[in-house]
C-alpha cells in the first residue's frame, strides 16, 4: 500500500546515523538500538492540570468556566513554600488541584491527597477561612523549558481581571550582583519586582520591600508568571529573597526542609500587596512550623548525592 | 518544525550533529557539571593548591566518603565537579594508569600526560553509540619529575588545556573572574600565597568556615612529592587572616576616600 500511494513515505522519527553495531570495551548493558529504545513523540515533556471534582464542578457551574478567586499566591521552591504553609495556609487548606511538569499527563498522581516530598507535583490549595485566596505550592522544580505553560496553565482556571498574583522565590545570595563584593553580602536579602498593573493601580505604595535593582534578574517560574501578568495587565508582584545557596530550590536539596531563618526573609512581603489582604499569622504557629521542619525526606532522597 | 523538536532529534544520540554543529549530550553534560559544588585549582611557585566546597554529610553519613578531591598518584591529585558515580569510575582508570605507567616505564606519569589520558577517555565516550559523555570537568594538579608544578582542567568534551588557575562547578565564572582580577605571579611565588589565593577564591561563593571548604596541598620536599589535606584548625586560622586582611583593606578604602 505504501509503495501504491502517491505521497512519500513519511521518514520514521529517530536518526538513521546511529550505528547500533557493537563496541568492544561495551561491556553489556541496555539495548539503546531499535524503535523500542527511543523516545516516543507522545512520551514528550509537557506540563498537565487535574482539578478535583469540587473545583471541576465549580469550574462548570459558572458562565467564564474559572475558579472563584482574587487572589493568588504562589510559593516557587522549599523555602517559599514552607513560608507560605507556615504562615497563610493553616491547618485546614483544601486541595483544588495539582499541575506536574516534565512527564506526560499518564504520569499524573492519581490521587490529590499523594502530598510526599517525593512527588514531582505542585498543588493548588484554597483557604477555607478565605475562600477567595488561593496558593499553588511549586516545591518542585519546573523546568525552564516548562514554565511559561506553567504559568499559562496555573491562570487558565482563573479570571485575570479580578485577580492580584504574588510570587515567591528564592535566588542564590552569590548570584546577586551590586557594588558590595560577594563575600561581604550578609543574606537573606529580600527585594520585589511589580508589573505596571500593580504600579499603575498604586497598590505599591508605601511598600516595604525594595525594588530589585539592576543588574540583578528575576529568573526562572517567578519570572515567567511575572511576564505572563505583565502581558495580560494582572496585578503582579515578585518577591524574591537572595538566600544562602543550600536554601535555594535546586534540586539536590530539595528534598530537605527549608531553612526557618531563610524562610523568614520573606516576612517584610507580608505588609505588602496582595499579601496583607490574606491575613497572614506572624509569628507562625509554632507547631505548624515544626511539622514543616519534621518532613521526612521521600524515598528519592539518594538524588542528594548525584552531584558532588 | 520548532527548536524544541529538532532539540530531541539531535539530543537523543551523542554521535549525531544538530544541523548547527551542536553536539547537545556534551553540552548537557556541562550543565551537569555546573550542578556541582566548586572546585578551585591554582599553580604556585612552589606548590599546586586545590580548594573545594565540602559538601554537608547527611547525619547518619560517614563524611570521610563524601570527598571532592582524589590522589591518583603520590605526585597527582585531582578535583572534580559534577556526576559523584561517573568521578568514581574516571579516578580508578586514571589510578590504574599511573600505576601502569610506573611499571611499564619505570617513570612516575607527567601531569600533561594524564590529563590527556583522562581527556581521552572523557572524548571517547563523546564519539561512541549507547554511551553518554561523562559529566564531570576535573583539575588536576602535581609536579613532574623535573620539580615544576602544574595545574590541567579537563571537560566533558574531552578538551584538556593547563592554567595558572581556574575554577569548575557551580559560580565557576564568579571565581574565574576573581582569580582574573587577584593572580600575579607574586602572590603565588610561596606556599601560603597560593593557599590563601586559593582560599580567598572559594569563599566569593562559599560562606567562610572550615566546615564548608577543603583545601588541599601538593609540594615537593628535596624532590619528594607530599599531599597534605589541611586539618580543619589551620584552615580556621587561614580565614580568620583573610578576614582580618579584608577589612584592613576596607579601612584603608574607606581613609582613603576621606
Amino acid at each position: 500500500m505504501a509503495a501504491d500511494s502517491p505521497f512519500p513515505k513519511r521518514l520514521p522519527e529517530f536518526s538513521r546515523a546511529v550505528d547500533d553495531s557493537e563496541d568492544s570495551d561495551w561491556d553489556g548493558g541496555e539495548d539503546q538500538g531499535g524503535d523500542s529504545g527511543r523516545l516516543k513523540a507522545s512520551d514528550a515533556r509537557s506540563c498537565a492540570m487535574r482539578l478535583s471534582p469540587a473545583a471541576r464542578q465549580e469550574l462548570a457551574a459558572g458562565d467564564q468556566r474559572v475558579l472563584d478567586c482574587s487572589t493568588l499566591l504562589v510559593g516557587v521552591g522549599p523555602t517559599a513554600c514552607g513560608f507560605l504553609t507556615a504562615c497563610v495556609l493553616g491547618d485546614d487548606a483544601e486541595i483544588l488541584g495539582l499541575i506536574s511538569c516534565g512527564f506526560p499527563e499518564a504520569g499524573l498522581a492519581n490521587s490529590l491527597g499523594q502530598t510526599a516530598l517525593g512527588d514531582f507535583n505542585c498543588f493548588l490549595y484554597r483557604l477555607k477561612c478565605n475562600p477567595q485566596v488561593l496558593v499553588c505550592h511549586a516545591a518542585a522544580p519546573v523546568p525552564p523549558a516548562d514554565c511559561h505553560e506553567f504559568a499559562e496553565l496555573l491562570l487558565s482556571v482563573l479570571d485575570v481581571e479580578s485577580l492580584d498574583l504574588a510570587v515567591l522565590g528564592t535566588q542564590p545570595l552569590t548570584s546577586f550582583q551590586s557594588a558590595e563584593p560577594a563575600s561581604s553580602l550578609v543574606g537573606p536579602l529580600l527585594r520585589c519586582l511589580r508589573s505596571s498593573a500593580m504600579l499603575g493601580q498604586g497598590k505599591a505604595a508605601g511598600d516595604a520591600v525594595q525594588q530589585l535593582e539592576p543588574p540583578n534578574l528575576l529568573t526562572g517560574l517567578p519570572a515567567q508568571l511575572l511576564s505572563v501578568c505583565q502581558m495580560r495587565r494582572v496585578p503582579a508582584a515578585a518577591f524574591v529573597a537572595f538566600v544562602a545557596e543550600a536554601d535555594c530550590d535546586g534540586e539536590p536539596h530539595r528534598l530537605l526542609p527549608p531553612d526557618p531563618a531563610a524562610m523568614a526573609a520573606f516576612r517584610p512581603a507580608l505588609a505588602c500587596q496582595p499579601l496583607r489582604y490574606c491575613r497572614p499569622a506572624w509569628p507562625p504557629n509554632s507547631d505548624r512550623v515544626m511539622r514543616l521542619l519534621c518532613r521526612q525526606p521521600g524515598a528519592n532522597g539518594s538524588s542528594a548525592y548525584l552531584y558532588t | 518544525i520548532s527548536q524544541k523538536y529538532i532539540m530531541s532529534r539531535y539530543d537523543r544520540a551523542i554521535t549525531v550533529f544538530s544541523p548547527d554543529g551542536h553536539l547537545f549530550q556534551v553540552e548537557y553534560a556541562q550543565e551537569a557539571v555546573k550542578k556541582g559544588s566548586t572546585a578551585v585549582g591554582i599553580r604556585g611557585g612552589n606548590c599546586a593548591v586545590l580548594a573545594v566546597e565540602k559538601k554537608a554529610a547527611a547525619k547518619l553519613q560517614d563524611d570521610r566518603t563524601v570527598r571532592k578531591m582524589a590522589l591518583l598518584d603520590n605526585h597527582v591529585a585531582m578535583a572534580f565537579a559534577g556526576l559523584t558515580a561517573d568521578a568514581r569510575i574516571l579516578i580508578n582508570r586514571a589510578r590504574v594508569e599511573c600505576k601502569s605507567h610506573r611499571l611499564t616505564v619505570e617513570d612516575p606519569v607527567t601531569l600533561e600526560y594524564i590529563a590527556r589520558f583522562v581527556a581521552g577517555i572523557k572524548q571517547k565516550y563523546t564519539q561512541s553509540t549507547g554511551r553518554r559523555p561523562f559529566g564531570l570537568s576535573t583539575l588536576l594538579v602535581g609536579f613532574n619529575v623535573d620539580g615544576t608544578p602544574h595545574l590541567y582542567c579537563t571537560d566533558p568534551s574531552g578538551a584538556y588545556n593547563e592554567w595558572l588557575a581556574n575554577a569548575v562547578g557551580k559560580n565557576d565564572k564568579t571565581v574565574r573572574e576573581f582569580l582574573e582580577k587577584m593572580y600575579t605571579p607574586e602572590s603565588v611565588a610561596d606556599e601560603v600565597g597560593a593557599i590563601k589565593l586559593a582560599l580567598r577564591a572559594i569563599l566569593e561563593v562559599v560562606q567562610s568556615g572550615a566546615k564548608n571548604v577543603d583545601l588541599g596541598v601538593m609540594r615537593c620536599r628535596d624532590g619528594v612529592p607530599e599531599w597534605e589535606i589541611l586539618p580543619a584548625e589551620r584552615l580556621s586560622a587561614l580565614m580568620a587572616e583573610i578576614e582580618a586582611e579584608r577589612e584592613a583593606e576596607a579601612e584603608k578604602k574607606r581613609a582613603r576616600k576621606e
